[in-house]
């Protein structure tokens, strides 16, 4: 069972989709939730160390959400961390880019709670049968 | 869920709007440069962004179009096609049409509007680029501009609908996330693409050097800073009676230790209120970029409707003005740089002609200097033809041929702001818009500022604005006449002179005195306020205290019986007073508790010396 105390960051830019990606948290169940702006300010703040989720779009100034998931995979503290990429380019070549690079799952916008949380649990299933 | 939803939305519309307008300067930089990736990621990002968010909130128009212009970006960016002039006027096209978009949204009116038309413009202007590029047949087929899914839920209207599409929609993408798929070698190849398009690790050290400075920023109500703006302006009222309070313990209990106390705890208020009305300023102030951002692409439309070949260069767009001063100065700046393109800079032949680079400058300089905001707008255009001006003022019967005469060459150069008046025979497509170069004037006096104009033949003309840099709090010289005190703002006050009543000449009926050679017309504070009773204190003394207030390069004086200093004062308005006859700009209440008139200078020097004839 996905474990709806953990704390996750929305990665976005844009902090209209922060919100809408927040609420949708919310109204799946999950309220201990961060933000960050870009891929750089949400590093960071992983290495602050504390979450147990990342929700992150792909398309960001400074660092974008392909570098974030990057630098996590190869910190050898966080490379453990479940990643959801939130992405509109539902095109292959991309999605095949990201999930080498070691993103858990992706997920295409616009998205609905229901869809939000079945990813997410699936992730976290898949994680937990790892362990 | 209702009000939630209500906030994102006006959430939305504020920040595509800045998306837009911070992205628009970059088109024009873009054509300018050539492909640039970092410009077309960073416009290929806003588009994709705002595409993003409006699919979520069912806003399928705004969906269309920054998904067929995205697709243009994307294309662009991967070198598959190159920038053109049509390319970019259809883009530039789609981010209009996105204004409108959002406009309509703000303002809740329920138009909609038909992109199908642009959507199609952009997808013909995409496939033409594409077969010129050579990448006909297979890239043609993937620019598919409006993605499946997109067409999917085109039907439903409402957020609510909306979702419920989605659920479908959005499973569609079958791949499972599976490392295993990778291995197809058509994907590798073209995931190695997308590698050397972007060298990674530069890119992530960069963005690990970049000091952040948008980290931490808070959305807040404009109207709950003005609250806070409004309490620190009787903060400051308090802390000025205090001060006089204070002083008269001072004098009076100038030896007992609580005194002392008082005196140190109210230097201590003193400071902390002074630093407070900074910081509240501060919030309200942006970087005029905001206004600026617009400017790039204006002049690349204006100047090739007028075929004319012009560069913009501006400076100090960092810096930071009022909110208020936001709002009001872009039209003023937008006929000013219309009349620099239209009137002030010659056609390609007469420049070549006169030895001059073929390329016009519009060059907007904008600094802090004191307490002002100073805005220059020049061009390296023909000068003004001050006897051609006139000439024309007076044909269309705005001056009579005397006060043409009789105008000197720098009042001349204000005939354009007169209202009514265009130097060209034929209103061109720019210029002649019903409104005229007289709003600037409008504009700026609203702000309390001042324009000047120095021009020069050949050689080019400048527009100097003056703005004071806060509207709420100002300096003010208090002075007393008959009794009454009266405020006047001490950024127009040039100075402060005691002369005697001998000095003043009077011509034609009009006051004069000579200041260092000069004649400056001088009225009477009473009369300039309508007091009637001037009879008393005419004879108690043989002199005269005389303000005189410089304007741009107008001037004149104000008498006052008393000079009694400089004060901080806060402005109120006053409501139900016709402030622009009246000469006065509102009120403010003094250290000594008592409600005192501001007066207003620039309307005054308005309603005497009229405008254009100083």
């Amino acid at each position: 069972m996905a474990d709806l105390s953990i704390k996750v960051l929305v990665v976005d830019d844009f902090s209209t989709m922060r919100r809408i990606v927040k609420n949708l948290l919310r109204q799946i169940g999950y309220s201990n939730i961060d933000e960050a702006e870009d891929g750089a300010q949400a590093f960071s703040k992983l290495k602050n160390g504390g979450y147990g989720f990342v929700v992150s779009d792909w398309n960001m100034p400074n660092m974008d959400g392909l570098e974030l998931i990057k630098a996590v995979r190869s910190d050898p503290e966080l490379k453990g961390l479940p990643i959801l990429m939130v992405t509109a380019e539902a095109e292959k070549e991309k999605v095949i880019t990201a999930i080498q690079a070691g993103v858990n799952n992706y997920i295409v916008k616009p998205f609905t709670g229901e869809v939000l949380k079945e990813k997410m649990d699936k992730i976290i299933e898949r994680l937990q049968a790892q362990q | 869920m209702n009000d939630e939803m209500e906030e994102i939305i006006s959430e939305f519309i504020t920040e595509a709007e800045e998306s837009l307008d911070r992205i628009e300067p970059l088109f024009v930089e873009l054509e300018q440069k050539g492909e640039d990736k970092e410009l077309l990621n960073d416009i290929f990002r806003s588009m994709h962004t705002i595409k993003g968010a409006a699919g979520f909130l069912g806003f399928q128009p705004i969906v269309d179009v920054a998904h067929t212009s995205e697709n243009i970006m994307k294309k662009l960016r991967e070198g598959e096609i190159s920038i053109s002039k049509k390319i970019m006027d259809v883009i530039l096209k789609s981010v209009d049409m996105l204004k409108l978009l959002l406009a309509h949204l703000k303002n809740k009116d329920g138009i909609e509007e038909n992109v199908a038309p642009l959507v199609k413009e952009l997808e013909s202007a995409l496939n033409n680029a594409i077969s010129v590029s050579g990448g006909i047949g297979e890239a043609a087929q993937k620019a598919d501009p409006v993605g499946t899914a997109a067409q999917e839920i085109r039907s439903s209207e409402t957020a609510e609908q909306l979702t419920a599409a989605i659920v479908q929609t959005s499973e569609e993408p079958k791949p499972r996330p599976d490392i295993t798929v990778a291995a197809d070698s058509a994907m590798q190849e073209s995931e190695e693409k997308v590698q050397a398009s972007l060298p990674e690790d530069q890119k992530l050290k960069e963005a690990a050097q970049k000091p952040k400075d948008t980290a931490h920023n808070l959305r807040v109500d404009i109207e709950r800073i003005d609250k806070v703006m409004d309490l620190a302006g009787e903060v400051v009222l308090v802390r000025n009676r205090l001060l006089n309070i204070s002083n008269y313990f001072d004098q009076k209990y100038s030896n007992d230790s609580q005194t002392e106390t008082l005196m140190e705890t109210v230097s201590f208020l003193d400071r902390v209120t002074s630093d407070l009305q900074l910081a509240v300023m501060k919030i309200r102030m942006q970087p005029i970029k905001k206004v600026l951002s617009k400017f790039p692409r204006l002049v690349r439309d204006m100047s090739a409707s007028v075929n004319k070949d012009v560069e913009l260069i501006i400076y100090g767009e960092g810096t930071e003005v009022d909110k208020s001063v936001i709002e009001h100065i872009g039209d003023p700046l937008t006929h000013i740089m219309r009349n620099s393109l239209d009137h002030g800079l010659e056609p390609t032949e007469e420049r070549l002609a006169k030895g001059k680079p073929a390329k016009g400058k519009i060059i907007i300089n904008i600094f802090q200097k004191g307490n002002q905001i100073v805005i220059e707008i020049s061009d390296d255009g023909k000068g003004m033809d001050v006897e051609n001006l006139k000439r024309k003022a007076v044909e269309k019967g705005l001056l009579t041929e005397e006060e043409a005469n009789k105008m000197s060459d720098d009042a001349a150069t204000e005939i354009i702001f007169m209202p009514g008046f265009s130097t060209k025979e034929v209103a061109t497509e720019l210029s002649g818009r019903g409104v005229g170069m007289d709003v600037v004037k409008t504009n700026i006096s609203l702000l309390n500022g001042y324009v000047e104009i120095s021009t020069e033949k050949n050689v080019g003309t400048t527009f100097r604005i003056c703005i004071p840099l806060t509207l709420a709090i100002i300096q003010a010289l208090m002075v007393e006449v008959s009794g009454c005190k009266y405020a006047i703002p001490l950024s127009p006050i040039e100075e402060t002179l005691k002369i005697s009543k001998k000095e003043i000449n009077n011509i034609t009926g009009q006051n004069v005195i000579v200041i260092r050679d000069k004649i400056c017309p001088l009225f009477e504070l009473n009369s300039l306020l309508g007091n009637r009773y001037n009879g008393h204190e005419e004879n108690e003394s043989d002199h005269k205290y005389i303000v005189v207030i410089a304007l741009g390069d107008k001037r004149f004086c104000i008498a006052v019986d008393k000079l009694l200093g400089q004060e901080e004062v806060v402005i109120k308005t006053l409501d139900g007073i016709d402030t622009t006859s009246s000469n006065v700009l509102g009120a403010t209440i003094t250290g000594d508790g008592k409600v005192v008139f501001i007066l207003d200078v620039t309307g005054m020097s308005r309603n005497l010396l009229g405008s254009g004839k100083g």
